[in-house]
C-alpha cells in the first residue's frame, strides 16, 4: 500500500511538472554514500556511474569539496574547499575523468583511488561533486545569473585500528503533553570520538500498569568529532492523566546502544 | 437426437473446464524464481523557469536574466522579473538535503546588496501529486552564501519543491534591502549552485 502509494505520488510529481526543457539538469548517480573502513596506508579503487536522465546533452565537471555536518544536527552540510578541513579526505583521492559530456540518456563512470597516509587515525570525509550547468548565461544587459546543479557522491572513510566512536548524552529532557501541547523530547548529544555519530533515537511510555501507552521514533542527531548538537522531537497523540515511565534509547551505531529512563506526569 | 444431446453435453463440459478458475483444475505447482534489485541511486533534477510577472506564465530559462533594473519608487531599484527553480530528489529513501550557494552579484568592482537578492522556499502540492509537504522547508533571505532550502523526512520522500528568486527589497519583512539608485551602472553577474546529497 505505502509502495502504491508512493508510485501515486512520483507519478502526480510527474504530471504535475512541466516536461523537462531545455535547460534543465537531470542527473543520477548510483552511489551516494562511499563508505569505507581502510587501514592506513591501504589503497582502493573503485567506481561512480553517473547517468544523464534527459533527452539532451549535458557537461558535467567533476570535483571533490570537503563536507561537514551543520550544528543542527539534521544531517543537512556545509561544503569547503577540497583539504581545507582538519578531517578532510580529499587530498587522499583522485579520480578521473575530472570533465564529461554526458550524451542524451547516457552514463559515464567515474574511477577514483583513495590512498589513506600512515599516519591517518579517525573518521575522514570529502565528497566528489557532479556539477552541470544549465543551459549558457544568456548576453543579456542587467543582471545575470548563471545556474548549477550538482549531486555529491559522499565518502566516509575511517581508518582502521584508529577508530573511536565515542559520545556523550548532555541532557535529555522530557516535557509532558499538556492540552493540545505534544510530548517534547530535548536531546543534547556530545560526539567526542574521532569519527561521525549517528544517533538514532526511539522512545516508549509505559502506564502505572506496565502498559505501553505511547511509542515513538526521536529522529537522529548526525555529528562528527568534536562536534555537539540538540534535537527536539515531538509525539502527538493523546495520554490519560496519570503517571507514567518513558524509556528513551539511542542506537549510536556498532552495538552502542544506551537507555534512558524518565518519569513524568500527564495533569 | 440422443446424439446431438450427447454431443452438446460434452462440449458443454468440455467448455466449462477450459474456464474453471485454476484452483478447480488438477494441482500443480511450479516455483518460479523472481529476482529483482534496486539500485542504490540518487538522482536530482533542477529546472529553471522564468516567470511572467504579470500573466504567472513560465518558460524555460537558460540563466537568471534579470536585465535592466527599474526604480520602484521606494528610492531604490527593482527587478520586474522572477524565477522559479523547480527541484526533484530521489534518493530511495535516504533521509537528504537540498542546498543553495551563490556568489555575491558583482559587476567586477561593485557588488550589489546581498539583501536584495532574495530566494524564497516554497512547496506547492499541485508539483507533488496533491501529497503534502513531509521535510522541512528553509527560511526566506539571501541567496549570497550558503543556504538550506529543504531537508527531508527521515524517511527521505521523494518531493518537488520551488524557490523563487528576486531581485527585489522586501519591506513588509523588514528584512530586503533595495538596490540604491546610486548603484554603479554596469552589468552584474554571479553564480548560484544548487546541491542534493544524501
Amino acid at each position: 500500500m505505502k509502495k502504491l502509494y508512493s508510485c501515486l505520488i512520483l507519478l502526480g510529481i510527474a504530471t504535475a511538472l512541466p516536461a523537462v526543457p531545455s535547460h534543465a539538469a537531470s542527473v543520477q548517480i548510483d552511489k551516494p554514500k562511499i563508505e569505507l573502513e581502510l587501514a592506513p596506508g591501504e589503497t582502493y579503487s573503485g567506481e561512480v556511474t553517473v547517468e544523464n536522465s534527459a533527452d539532451e546533452e549535458l557537461k558535467v565537471r567533476l570535483y571533490l569539496e570537503d563536507w561537514k555536518y551543520k550544528s543542527s544536527g539534521k544531517g543537512d552540510k556545509d561544503f569547503f574547499p577540497g583539504g581545507s578541513t582538519e578531517q578532510t579526505a580529499s587530498p587522499w583521492i583522485t579520480f578521473s575523468p575530472a570533465d564529461e559530456v554526458l550524451k542524451p540518456f547516457g552514463h559515464v563512470t567515474a574511477r577514483y583511488t583513495v590512498r589513506v597516509p600512515e599516519s591517518a587515525t579517525g573518521g575522514h570525509y570529502s565528497v566528489l561533486f557532479f556539477e552541470t550547468i544549465l543551459g549558457s548565461a544568456e548576453q543579456a544587459d542587467g543582471s545575470n545569473i548563471l545556474v548549477a546543479g550538482r549531486i555529491g557522491a559522499l565518502f566516509f572513510i575511517r581508518v582502521k585500528g584508529t577508530v573511536e566512536a565515542k559520545g556523550e548524552f548532555r541532557s535529555i529532557e522530557l516535557v509532558p503533553p499538556k492540552g493540545n501541547a505534544p510530548l517534547v523530547v530535548r536531546t543534547d548529544f556530545a560526539n567526542t570520538g574521532n569519527v561521525e555519530i549517528t544517533a538514532a533515537g526511539k522512545f516508549l511510555a509505559m502506564d502505572a500498569a506496565g502498559k505501553i501507552a505511547a511509542r515513538g521514533d526521536l529522529g537522529s542527531i548526525y555529528t562528527q568529532s568534536g562536534q555537539s548538537a540538540s534535537k527536539e522531537s515531538e509525539w502527538i497523540g493523546r495520554l490519560e492523566p496519570g503517571t507514567y515511565q518513558a524509556v528513551l534509547t539511542y542506537d549510536l551505531g556498532g552495538g552502542d546502544i544506551r537507555t534512558e529512563e524518565r518519569e513524568f506526569t500527564v495533569t | 437426437m440422443k446424439k446431438s444431446i450427447l454431443r452438446i453435453a460434452a462440449a458443454t463440459l468440455a467448455l466449462a473446464f477450459t474456464m474453471l478458475p485454476n484452483s478447480f483444475a488438477v494441482t500443480q505447482t511450479t516455483t518460479v524464481s523472481v529476482s529483482a534489485q534496486v539500485q542504490s541511486a540518487l538522482a536530482f533534477d533542477v529546472i529553471l523557469m522564468k516567470v511572467n510577472p504579470t500573466t504567472n506564465a513560465e518558460t524555460a530559462s537558460a540563466s537568471m536574466a534579470f536585465g535592466d533594473l527599474k526604480k520602484n519608487g521606494f528610492g531604490g531599484l527593482d527587478a520586474a522579473q522572477y524565477f522559479k527553480v523547480y527541484m526533484t530528489a530521489n534518493t530511495q529513501s535516504l533521509p537528504y538535503t537540498i542546498s543553495q550557494n551563490g556568489t555575491a552579484v558583482s559587476n567586477g568592482t561593485t557588488t550589489l546588496p546581498n539583501n536584495a537578492c532574495k530566494v524564497t522556499p516554497s512547496y506547492n502540492p499541485a508539483d507533488n501529486g496533491n501529497a503534502a509537504l513531509v521535510g522541512t522547508l528553509g527560511t526566506a533571505g539571501t541567496w549570497v552564501g550558503n543556504r538550506t532550502l529543504y531537508t527531508s523526512n527521515a524517511t527521505g520522500a521523494v518531493r518537488t519543491i520551488t524557490g523563487f528568486y528576486g531581485l527585489i527589497g522586501d519591506p513588509s519583512t523588514g528584512a530586503g534591502n533595495y538596490v540604491p539608485e546610486s548603484q554603479a551602472t554596469g552589468n552584474y553577474a554571479g553564480t548560484i549552485v544548487f546541491t542534493m546529497t544524501a
